[in-house]
Protein backbone atom coordinates (compact mmCIF):
# COMPACT_ATOMS: atom_id res chain seq x y z
CA UNK A 1 0.00 0.00 0.00
CA UNK A 2 1.54 3.49 -0.83
CA UNK A 3 1.60 5.47 2.06
CA UNK A 4 0.68 8.49 0.81
CA UNK A 5 -0.93 7.84 -2.39
CA UNK A 6 -2.72 11.37 -2.78
CA UNK A 7 -0.23 13.98 -1.67
CA UNK A 8 -1.43 16.31 -4.89
CA UNK A 9 -4.38 18.21 -4.30
CA UNK A 10 -5.33 17.54 -7.79
CA UNK A 11 -5.40 13.61 -6.96
CA UNK A 12 -6.99 13.92 -3.61
CA UNK A 13 -10.22 15.69 -5.37
CA UNK A 14 -10.41 13.26 -8.33
CA UNK A 15 -10.57 10.30 -6.21
CA UNK A 16 -14.03 11.25 -5.39
CA UNK A 17 -15.12 11.66 -8.43
CA UNK A 18 -13.19 9.61 -10.62
CA UNK A 19 -12.61 6.48 -8.81
CA UNK A 20 -15.54 5.28 -9.11
CA UNK A 21 -15.80 5.39 -12.46
CA UNK A 22 -12.88 3.37 -12.89
CA UNK A 23 -12.72 0.72 -15.00
CA UNK A 24 -16.15 1.06 -16.52
CA UNK A 25 -16.38 2.32 -20.25
CA UNK A 26 -16.87 6.13 -18.86
CA UNK A 27 -15.87 9.16 -20.64
CA UNK A 28 -14.60 12.23 -18.56
CA UNK A 29 -13.42 15.69 -19.75
CA UNK A 30 -11.68 18.04 -17.44
CA UNK A 31 -11.37 21.64 -18.49
CA UNK A 32 -8.69 23.74 -17.35
CA UNK A 33 -7.17 27.40 -17.73
CA UNK A 34 -3.97 26.04 -17.95
CA UNK A 35 -2.22 23.94 -21.01
CA UNK A 36 -3.91 20.76 -21.62
CA UNK A 37 -1.81 17.30 -20.15
CA UNK A 38 -2.39 13.84 -20.67
CA UNK A 39 -4.22 12.69 -17.94
CA UNK A 40 -4.60 8.59 -17.13
CA UNK A 41 -6.25 8.38 -14.17
CA UNK A 42 -6.70 4.38 -12.73
CA UNK A 43 -7.04 3.08 -16.16
CA UNK A 44 -9.50 5.45 -17.39
CA UNK A 45 -8.63 7.78 -20.01
CA UNK A 46 -9.55 11.83 -19.18
CA UNK A 47 -9.91 14.15 -21.77
CA UNK A 48 -7.81 17.55 -20.23
CA UNK A 49 -7.87 20.35 -22.42
CA UNK A 50 -7.83 24.00 -21.98
CA UNK A 51 -11.14 26.00 -22.09
CA UNK A 52 -9.34 27.90 -25.21
CA UNK A 53 -8.66 24.56 -27.30
CA UNK A 54 -11.85 23.02 -25.67
CA UNK A 55 -13.93 26.13 -27.30
CA UNK A 56 -11.76 25.84 -30.69
CA UNK A 57 -12.56 22.70 -31.44
CA UNK A 58 -15.80 21.28 -28.76
CA UNK A 59 -17.49 18.21 -28.78
CA UNK A 60 -20.84 17.94 -31.17
CA UNK A 61 -23.44 16.71 -29.09
CA UNK A 62 -23.80 15.14 -24.73
CA UNK A 63 -20.67 12.51 -25.06
CA UNK A 64 -19.34 13.05 -21.82
CA UNK A 65 -20.46 11.07 -18.48
CA UNK A 66 -18.74 13.84 -16.00
CA UNK A 67 -16.98 17.01 -16.85
CA UNK A 68 -14.77 18.66 -14.45
CA UNK A 69 -14.16 22.68 -14.30
CA UNK A 70 -10.25 22.57 -12.74
CA UNK A 71 -10.97 26.45 -11.53
CA UNK A 72 -11.80 27.94 -14.55
CA UNK A 73 -15.18 29.60 -13.32
CA UNK A 74 -15.60 33.27 -13.18
CA UNK A 75 -11.30 33.23 -14.58
CA UNK A 76 -10.37 34.46 -17.87
CA UNK A 77 -10.81 31.85 -20.22
CA UNK A 78 -8.63 33.48 -22.88
CA UNK A 79 -12.38 33.25 -25.22
CA UNK A 80 -13.98 36.09 -26.74
CA UNK A 81 -16.99 33.59 -26.65
CA UNK A 82 -17.07 32.66 -23.16
CA UNK A 83 -16.57 35.48 -20.27
CA UNK A 84 -18.65 34.08 -17.51
CA UNK A 85 -19.05 31.02 -14.78
CA UNK A 86 -22.72 30.76 -16.15
CA UNK A 87 -21.51 30.10 -19.98
CA UNK A 88 -19.01 27.65 -18.86
CA UNK A 89 -21.67 25.82 -16.72
CA UNK A 90 -23.72 25.52 -20.34
CA UNK A 91 -21.04 24.29 -22.25
CA UNK A 92 -20.44 21.51 -19.73
CA UNK A 93 -24.01 20.93 -19.60
CA UNK A 94 -23.89 20.23 -23.55
CA UNK A 95 -20.82 18.13 -23.49
CA UNK A 96 -22.51 16.16 -20.87
CA UNK A 97 -25.24 13.17 -21.06
CA UNK A 98 -28.04 13.22 -19.47
CA UNK A 99 -26.99 11.85 -15.75
CA UNK A 100 -23.84 13.28 -16.22
CA UNK A 101 -21.74 14.27 -13.22
CA UNK A 102 -20.47 17.88 -13.23
CA UNK A 103 -17.91 19.09 -10.75
CA UNK A 104 -16.04 22.00 -10.58
CA UNK A 105 -14.02 23.89 -7.99
CA UNK A 106 -14.17 27.86 -8.24
CA UNK A 107 -13.02 30.85 -6.22
CA UNK A 108 -15.38 31.94 -3.26
CA UNK A 109 -16.72 35.39 -4.49
CA UNK A 110 -18.25 36.20 -1.23
CA UNK A 111 -14.61 35.67 0.72
CA UNK A 112 -12.71 39.17 1.74
CA UNK A 113 -9.49 37.54 0.91
CA UNK A 114 -11.10 36.41 -3.02
CA UNK A 115 -12.76 39.77 -3.61
CA UNK A 116 -9.15 41.60 -2.52
CA UNK A 117 -7.93 38.92 -5.08
CA UNK A 118 -10.06 39.52 -7.90
CA UNK A 119 -9.93 42.72 -7.76
CA UNK A 120 -5.95 43.20 -7.92
CA UNK A 121 -6.01 40.29 -10.44
CA UNK A 122 -8.26 41.74 -13.00
CA UNK A 123 -7.63 45.03 -12.02
CA UNK A 124 -11.24 46.15 -11.07
CA UNK A 125 -14.72 44.73 -11.31
CA UNK A 126 -14.36 42.45 -14.41
CA UNK A 127 -13.04 39.53 -11.84
CA UNK A 128 -16.73 39.68 -9.80
CA UNK A 129 -18.83 40.30 -12.82
CA UNK A 130 -17.35 36.79 -14.17
CA UNK A 131 -18.49 34.98 -11.17
CA UNK A 132 -21.98 36.28 -11.13
CA UNK A 133 -23.89 34.04 -9.84
CA UNK A 134 -21.47 32.28 -8.38
CA UNK A 135 -20.74 34.37 -5.63
CA UNK A 136 -21.82 32.51 -2.40
CA UNK A 137 -22.79 28.54 -2.07
CA UNK A 138 -26.42 29.75 -1.74
CA UNK A 139 -26.41 31.60 -5.63
CA UNK A 140 -23.73 29.08 -6.62
CA UNK A 141 -26.41 25.67 -6.32
CA UNK A 142 -29.07 27.80 -7.20
CA UNK A 143 -27.68 28.83 -10.71
CA UNK A 144 -26.45 25.48 -11.16
CA UNK A 145 -29.84 24.16 -10.80
CA UNK A 146 -30.85 26.68 -12.68
CA UNK A 147 -29.12 25.50 -15.56
CA UNK A 148 -30.60 21.95 -15.78
CA UNK A 149 -28.77 20.10 -13.32
CA UNK A 150 -29.91 18.53 -9.97
CA UNK A 151 -28.84 17.33 -6.40
CA UNK A 152 -26.82 20.11 -6.38
CA UNK A 153 -24.03 20.56 -3.71
CA UNK A 154 -22.14 23.19 -2.85
CA UNK A 155 -18.93 22.65 -0.29
CA UNK A 156 -16.49 25.23 0.99
CA UNK A 157 -12.96 24.01 0.58
CA UNK A 158 -10.57 23.90 3.72
CA UNK A 159 -8.07 25.43 3.47
CA UNK A 160 -8.24 25.91 -0.65
CA UNK A 161 -8.44 23.94 -3.68
CA UNK A 162 -4.69 23.70 -4.01
CA UNK A 163 -4.51 21.58 -1.33
CA UNK A 164 -7.73 20.05 0.01
CA UNK A 165 -8.11 18.70 3.55
CA UNK A 166 -11.89 19.03 3.57
CA UNK A 167 -15.29 19.87 1.75
CA UNK A 168 -17.51 21.41 4.57
CA UNK A 169 -21.17 21.79 4.26
CA UNK A 170 -22.42 25.00 2.97
CA UNK A 171 -26.03 24.10 4.59
CA UNK A 172 -26.55 27.02 6.92
CA UNK A 173 -28.02 24.46 9.48
CA UNK A 174 -24.55 21.93 9.58
CA UNK A 175 -21.70 24.34 8.33
CA UNK A 176 -20.82 25.53 11.55
CA UNK A 177 -20.54 22.54 13.53
CA UNK A 178 -19.07 20.96 10.34
CA UNK A 179 -16.38 23.82 10.36
CA UNK A 180 -15.65 23.10 14.29
CA UNK A 181 -14.47 19.49 13.57
CA UNK A 182 -12.66 20.70 10.64
CA UNK A 183 -10.67 23.18 12.34
CA UNK A 184 -9.79 20.96 15.39
CA UNK A 185 -8.66 18.26 13.11
CA UNK A 186 -6.88 20.34 10.70
CA UNK A 187 -5.20 22.30 13.43
CA UNK A 188 -1.56 21.21 12.40
CA UNK A 189 -2.26 22.97 9.23
CA UNK A 190 -2.29 26.37 10.96
CA UNK A 191 -0.14 29.07 12.68
CA UNK A 192 -0.99 29.90 15.96
CA UNK A 193 -2.96 33.41 14.81
CA UNK A 194 -4.55 31.11 11.88
CA UNK A 195 -6.45 28.48 14.17
CA UNK A 196 -7.52 31.30 16.85
CA UNK A 197 -8.85 33.19 13.93
CA UNK A 198 -10.71 30.24 12.24
CA UNK A 199 -12.31 29.22 15.87
CA UNK A 200 -13.89 32.77 16.71
CA UNK A 201 -14.99 33.13 13.23
CA UNK A 202 -16.55 29.52 12.78
CA UNK A 203 -17.77 30.48 17.01
CA UNK A 204 -19.56 33.62 15.25
CA UNK A 205 -20.99 31.43 11.89
CA UNK A 206 -18.84 33.31 9.43
CA UNK A 207 -16.75 30.14 8.68
CA UNK A 208 -17.44 30.22 5.30
CA UNK A 209 -16.06 33.67 4.70
CA UNK A 210 -12.39 32.40 5.35
CA UNK A 211 -12.74 29.84 2.23
CA UNK A 212 -11.35 31.07 -0.72
CA UNK A 213 -12.84 28.42 -2.62
CA UNK A 214 -16.07 26.17 -3.81
CA UNK A 215 -16.50 22.56 -4.47
CA UNK A 216 -19.24 21.51 -6.22
CA UNK A 217 -21.03 18.82 -7.91
CA UNK A 218 -24.62 18.03 -9.98
CA UNK A 219 -26.20 15.96 -12.27
CA UNK A 220 -27.51 16.55 -15.13
CA UNK A 221 -31.28 16.01 -15.21
CA UNK A 222 -32.56 13.24 -17.56
CA UNK B 1 -22.22 11.59 -5.80
CA UNK B 2 -20.86 9.09 -3.62
CA UNK B 3 -23.69 7.54 -4.76
CA UNK B 4 -22.56 3.74 -4.02
CA UNK B 5 -20.93 4.77 -0.51
CA UNK B 6 -24.04 6.29 0.19
CA UNK B 7 -26.38 3.01 -0.88
CA UNK B 8 -24.35 1.25 1.04
CA UNK B 9 -24.61 2.85 4.27
CA UNK B 10 -28.36 2.99 4.10
CA UNK B 11 -28.73 -0.78 3.19
CA UNK B 12 -26.29 -1.64 5.97
CA UNK B 13 -28.82 0.01 8.14
CA UNK B 14 -25.95 2.58 9.41
CA UNK B 15 -27.58 5.58 7.82
CA UNK B 16 -30.98 6.28 6.23
CA UNK B 17 -30.67 8.07 3.52
CA UNK B 18 -34.06 8.92 2.71
CA UNK B 19 -34.20 11.54 5.61
CA UNK B 20 -32.55 15.07 4.86
CA UNK B 21 -28.87 14.92 5.81
CA UNK B 22 -26.09 17.03 5.20
CA UNK B 23 -22.21 15.75 4.82
CA UNK B 24 -18.78 17.11 4.87
CA UNK B 25 -16.13 15.10 3.02
CA UNK B 26 -12.49 14.28 4.54
CA UNK B 27 -9.98 14.16 2.10
CA UNK B 28 -6.43 12.82 3.27
CA UNK B 29 -3.23 11.96 1.71
CA UNK B 30 -3.18 8.63 2.62
CA UNK B 31 -5.49 5.80 0.96
CA UNK B 32 -8.66 6.61 3.12
CA UNK B 33 -11.43 9.19 3.32
CA UNK B 34 -14.26 9.76 5.51
CA UNK B 35 -17.42 11.55 5.85
CA UNK B 36 -19.62 13.21 8.88
CA UNK B 37 -23.14 13.05 7.92
CA UNK B 38 -25.24 14.85 9.87
CA UNK B 39 -29.32 16.25 10.46
CA UNK B 40 -29.75 19.63 11.07
CA UNK B 41 -26.12 20.39 12.37
CA UNK B 42 -26.80 17.55 14.41
CA UNK B 43 -23.44 15.01 14.22
CA UNK B 44 -24.89 11.67 13.30
CA UNK B 45 -22.57 9.22 11.47
CA UNK B 46 -18.97 9.11 11.01
CA UNK B 47 -18.33 7.01 7.68
CA UNK B 48 -14.72 6.20 6.53
CA UNK B 49 -14.36 4.67 3.33
CA UNK B 50 -11.30 3.27 0.33
CA UNK B 51 -10.87 2.21 -2.28
CA UNK B 52 -7.64 1.29 -2.21
CA UNK B 53 -7.01 -0.73 1.63
CA UNK B 54 -9.10 -2.93 3.26
CA UNK B 55 -10.57 -1.29 6.72
CA UNK B 56 -11.60 -4.00 8.62
CA UNK B 57 -8.42 -4.22 10.65
CA UNK B 58 -8.93 -0.61 11.57
CA UNK B 59 -12.89 -1.39 11.75
CA UNK B 60 -11.87 -4.52 14.53
CA UNK B 61 -9.86 -1.78 16.53
CA UNK B 62 -12.67 0.65 16.95
CA UNK B 63 -15.15 -2.47 17.82
CA UNK B 64 -12.60 -3.51 20.34
CA UNK B 65 -12.00 -0.08 21.64
CA UNK B 66 -15.96 0.24 22.27
CA UNK B 67 -16.35 -2.81 23.77
CA UNK B 68 -13.05 -1.59 26.13
CA UNK B 69 -14.36 2.01 26.61
CA UNK B 70 -18.00 1.98 26.20
CA UNK B 71 -18.12 5.32 28.26
CA UNK B 72 -15.10 7.19 25.82
CA UNK B 73 -15.20 5.88 22.80
CA UNK B 74 -17.75 6.75 19.82
CA UNK B 75 -20.26 3.77 19.63
CA UNK B 76 -18.93 1.22 16.55
CA UNK B 77 -21.74 1.01 13.91
CA UNK B 78 -19.86 -1.74 11.65
CA UNK B 79 -17.72 -2.63 8.50
CA UNK B 80 -19.02 -3.41 4.81
CA UNK B 81 -16.69 -4.37 2.02
CA UNK B 82 -18.10 -4.11 -1.42
CA UNK B 83 -16.03 -4.97 -4.47
CA UNK B 84 -13.11 -2.86 -3.82
CA UNK B 85 -15.19 -0.36 -1.78
CA UNK B 86 -14.09 -0.99 2.27
CA UNK B 87 -16.23 1.06 4.60
CA UNK B 88 -16.63 1.22 8.37
CA UNK B 89 -19.26 3.03 10.61
CA UNK B 90 -19.25 4.22 13.76
CA UNK B 91 -21.65 6.84 15.42
CA UNK B 92 -20.72 10.82 14.95
CA UNK B 93 -20.26 12.29 18.71
CA UNK B 94 -21.34 16.29 19.27
CA UNK B 95 -18.53 17.64 21.78
CA UNK B 96 -16.59 20.57 22.06
CA UNK B 97 -12.67 20.42 21.63
CA UNK B 98 -10.68 20.05 24.54
CA UNK B 99 -8.18 23.07 23.88
CA UNK B 100 -5.79 25.16 25.61
CA UNK B 101 -8.86 27.22 26.61
CA UNK B 102 -10.41 24.23 28.58
CA UNK B 103 -7.10 24.63 30.89
CA UNK B 104 -8.23 28.47 31.90
CA UNK B 105 -11.42 27.42 33.33
CA UNK B 106 -11.12 25.15 36.90
CA UNK B 107 -14.37 23.64 36.14
CA UNK B 108 -13.77 22.74 32.66
CA UNK B 109 -10.11 21.40 33.51
CA UNK B 110 -11.37 19.96 36.88
CA UNK B 111 -14.37 17.68 34.63
CA UNK B 112 -11.11 16.77 32.20
CA UNK B 113 -8.82 15.92 34.31
CA UNK B 114 -11.59 13.36 36.24
CA UNK B 115 -12.72 11.96 33.05
CA UNK B 116 -9.39 10.92 32.30
CA UNK B 117 -8.06 9.42 35.46
CA UNK B 118 -11.46 7.22 34.70
CA UNK B 119 -10.44 6.51 31.86
CA UNK B 120 -7.25 5.35 32.58
CA UNK B 121 -8.63 3.53 35.39
CA UNK B 122 -10.72 1.58 32.65
CA UNK B 123 -7.56 1.13 30.81
CA UNK B 124 -5.82 -0.26 34.03
CA UNK B 125 -9.26 -2.44 34.51
CA UNK B 126 -8.82 -4.27 30.62
CA UNK B 127 -5.26 -5.32 31.47
CA UNK B 128 -4.60 -8.73 29.81
CA UNK B 129 -2.53 -10.78 32.19
CA UNK B 130 -0.10 -13.82 30.77
CA UNK B 131 -0.50 -11.06 27.68
CA UNK B 132 3.33 -10.36 27.92
CA UNK B 133 3.68 -11.57 24.76
CA UNK B 134 2.65 -8.27 23.36
CA UNK B 135 4.57 -6.44 24.99
CA UNK B 136 7.68 -8.07 23.64
CA UNK B 137 6.04 -8.38 20.12
CA UNK B 138 5.57 -4.23 20.23
CA UNK B 139 9.39 -3.87 21.41
CA UNK B 140 10.38 -6.55 18.74
CA UNK B 141 8.23 -4.39 16.07
CA UNK B 142 9.79 -1.39 17.33
CA UNK B 143 13.42 -2.33 17.14
CA UNK B 144 12.95 -3.89 13.49
CA UNK B 145 12.22 -0.43 12.29
CA UNK B 146 14.75 1.33 13.47
CA UNK B 147 17.77 -1.00 12.71
CA UNK B 148 18.36 1.17 9.58
CA UNK B 149 16.92 4.32 11.27
CA UNK B 150 18.97 7.50 11.76
CA UNK B 151 17.99 6.93 15.38
CA UNK B 152 19.05 3.22 15.64
CA UNK B 153 22.29 4.22 17.53
CA UNK B 154 19.62 5.77 20.19
CA UNK B 155 17.14 3.63 19.35
CA UNK B 156 18.04 0.27 19.84
CA UNK B 157 19.93 -0.10 23.27
CA UNK B 158 16.91 1.80 24.98
CA UNK B 159 14.49 -0.83 23.14
CA UNK B 160 16.83 -3.62 24.68
CA UNK B 161 17.04 -2.34 27.65
CA UNK B 162 13.62 -2.24 27.97
CA UNK B 163 12.63 -6.04 27.14
CA UNK B 164 14.30 -7.12 29.85
CA UNK B 165 11.82 -5.18 32.47
CA UNK B 166 9.13 -4.14 31.00
CA UNK B 167 7.10 -7.19 30.97
CA UNK B 168 6.70 -6.82 34.68
CA UNK B 169 4.10 -3.97 34.44
CA UNK B 170 0.81 -4.86 33.82
CA UNK B 171 -0.08 -5.22 29.74
CA UNK B 172 -2.55 -2.43 28.20
CA UNK B 173 -3.85 -1.95 25.14
CA UNK B 174 -2.94 1.30 24.19
CA UNK B 175 -5.19 3.87 21.89
CA UNK B 176 -1.92 4.72 20.36
CA UNK B 177 -2.92 8.75 19.52
CA UNK B 178 -3.81 9.69 23.16
CA UNK B 179 -3.08 13.53 22.12
CA UNK B 180 -5.27 16.60 23.00
CA UNK B 181 -6.24 17.00 19.23
CA UNK B 182 -8.31 13.56 20.03
CA UNK B 183 -10.36 14.63 23.20
CA UNK B 184 -13.74 16.11 23.46
CA UNK B 185 -16.30 17.01 26.40
CA UNK B 186 -19.44 15.92 25.82
CA UNK B 187 -22.50 17.76 26.98
CA UNK B 188 -23.23 15.41 29.75
CA UNK B 189 -19.59 15.74 30.97
CA UNK B 190 -18.29 12.73 29.35
CA UNK B 191 -15.08 12.65 28.02
CA UNK B 192 -14.79 11.04 24.19
CA UNK B 193 -12.00 10.04 22.83
CA UNK B 194 -11.55 9.74 18.97
CA UNK B 195 -9.33 8.38 16.06
CA UNK B 196 -8.58 4.66 17.58
CA UNK B 197 -7.41 3.23 14.76
CA UNK B 198 -3.80 2.56 16.16
CA UNK B 199 -5.48 1.12 19.13
CA UNK B 200 -3.65 -2.10 20.56
CA UNK B 201 -0.75 -1.21 17.48
CA UNK B 202 1.60 -1.16 20.13
CA UNK B 203 1.39 -2.66 23.80
CA UNK B 204 4.25 -0.11 25.78
CA UNK B 205 2.50 0.50 28.84
CA UNK B 206 2.50 3.98 29.63
CA UNK B 207 2.65 4.68 25.99
CA UNK B 208 -0.68 6.98 26.37
CA UNK B 209 0.34 8.55 29.38
CA UNK B 210 3.25 10.00 27.69
CA UNK B 211 1.38 11.00 24.31
CA UNK B 212 -1.19 13.13 26.38
CA UNK B 213 1.77 14.80 28.42
CA UNK B 214 3.80 15.42 24.99
CA UNK B 215 0.45 16.74 23.70
CA UNK B 216 -0.31 18.70 26.86
CA UNK B 217 2.94 20.26 27.39
CA UNK B 218 2.44 21.48 23.30
CA UNK B 219 -0.97 22.82 24.12
CA UNK B 220 -0.97 24.88 27.38
CA UNK B 221 2.11 26.39 26.42
CA UNK B 222 -0.06 28.95 23.80
CA UNK B 223 -1.87 29.71 27.07
CA UNK B 224 1.43 30.21 29.19
CA UNK B 225 4.29 30.90 26.69
CA UNK B 226 7.67 29.37 27.92
CA UNK B 227 7.39 29.25 31.25
CA UNK B 228 6.71 25.78 33.11
CA UNK B 229 2.65 24.43 33.07
CA UNK B 230 1.48 24.92 36.62
CA UNK B 231 -0.55 21.38 35.85
CA UNK B 232 0.49 18.14 34.58
CA UNK B 233 -0.29 15.74 32.88
CA UNK B 234 -0.79 12.92 33.42
CA UNK B 235 -1.37 12.91 36.59
CA UNK B 236 -0.07 10.29 39.72
CA UNK B 237 -3.33 8.56 39.81
CA UNK B 238 -3.07 7.99 35.90
CA UNK B 239 -0.13 6.71 36.43
CA UNK B 240 -0.67 4.25 39.06
CA UNK B 241 -3.84 3.39 37.38
CA UNK B 242 -1.69 2.23 34.50
CA UNK B 243 0.79 0.41 37.12
CA UNK B 244 3.12 2.88 36.76
CA UNK B 245 5.25 5.58 39.03
CA UNK B 246 6.92 9.34 37.71
CA UNK B 247 10.43 7.36 38.12
CA UNK B 248 9.33 4.72 35.83
CA UNK B 249 7.80 7.15 33.73
CA UNK B 250 11.09 8.99 33.14
CA UNK B 251 12.92 5.66 32.44
CA UNK B 252 10.37 4.80 29.58
CA UNK B 253 10.35 8.19 27.84
CA UNK B 254 12.57 7.32 24.94
CA UNK B 255 10.83 4.07 24.50
CA UNK B 256 7.61 5.84 24.39
CA UNK B 257 8.79 8.91 22.22
CA UNK B 258 10.28 5.91 19.59
CA UNK B 259 6.77 4.05 19.68
CA UNK B 260 4.72 7.31 19.02
CA UNK B 261 7.55 8.35 16.32
CA UNK B 262 6.65 4.75 15.07
CA UNK B 263 2.99 5.03 15.09
CA UNK B 264 3.31 8.57 13.25
CA UNK B 265 5.08 7.50 11.02
CA UNK B 266 2.84 7.40 7.96
CA UNK B 267 1.98 11.08 9.07
CA UNK B 268 3.28 13.99 7.33
CA UNK B 269 7.00 15.51 7.50
CA UNK B 270 5.98 18.15 10.05
CA UNK B 271 4.72 16.13 12.96
CA UNK B 272 7.67 13.59 12.42
CA UNK B 273 10.56 16.44 11.92
CA UNK B 274 9.12 17.38 15.58
CA UNK B 275 9.07 14.23 16.98
CA UNK B 276 12.50 13.07 15.66
CA UNK B 277 14.06 16.47 17.02
CA UNK B 278 12.17 16.05 20.65
CA UNK B 279 14.27 12.51 20.23
CA UNK B 280 17.54 13.98 19.16
CA UNK B 281 17.46 16.61 21.41
CA UNK B 282 16.62 14.12 24.55
CA UNK B 283 13.87 16.92 25.53
CA UNK B 284 11.60 16.22 28.71
CA UNK B 285 8.69 18.94 28.10
CA UNK B 286 7.46 19.05 31.51
CA UNK B 287 7.71 15.52 32.29
CA UNK B 288 6.51 14.11 35.64
CA UNK B 289 6.54 16.83 37.87
CA UNK B 290 5.69 20.58 38.40
CA UNK B 291 9.13 22.64 38.34
CA UNK B 292 6.75 26.04 38.74
CA UNK B 293 3.44 26.22 40.50
CA UNK B 294 2.14 29.60 40.46
CA UNK B 295 -0.73 30.85 42.23
CA UNK B 296 -4.30 31.04 40.87
CA UNK B 297 -6.85 29.00 38.58
CA UNK B 298 -4.71 26.47 37.24
CA UNK B 299 -5.13 24.56 40.10
CA UNK B 300 -3.13 21.29 41.77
Amino acid sequence: MSQLPFALGEDRLRTLYLLPLAGNEHAVLELRADAARPLRWNGLPVDSLSVADYLAKPVVGPCYDAVFLVGVLGRPTHSASVGTAQQLIEIASGALRPGGMLVAHLDHGAAPKQIWHLLKRDRGLRGLHRLRGFETAARCTASVNASGFQDTECYYVEPHADDPAALISSHPKAAKTHFVRTIRRNRPLYSRSGYWTRALCVQVGLGGLLQPHLFLWARKRC
Amino acid sequence: MLTVIMEAARQNGWFDTALPYERSIYLSRGASMWMILSREGRPDTFLKFSHLVDLQPEALRFRDAYAAFPRHAPPFVGHSQRKDLSMMATRAVDFTAVTAATWLSRQDSTRVREELERFFIEAGDSAVSGATDKVLGSLQELRLHYEQHSLASLALPALDAAAAWLTDLPPIAQHGDMVMNNLGLRADGRLVVFDWEDYGALWLPGLDLFTLGYSFDEQIRVVMGDRSCAWTLPTRSMQAASGLDPATMERLWLVHALGFLYLKRNYGPDIQAQLHRLISEGKAQCRSKPTHRPAGRLGR
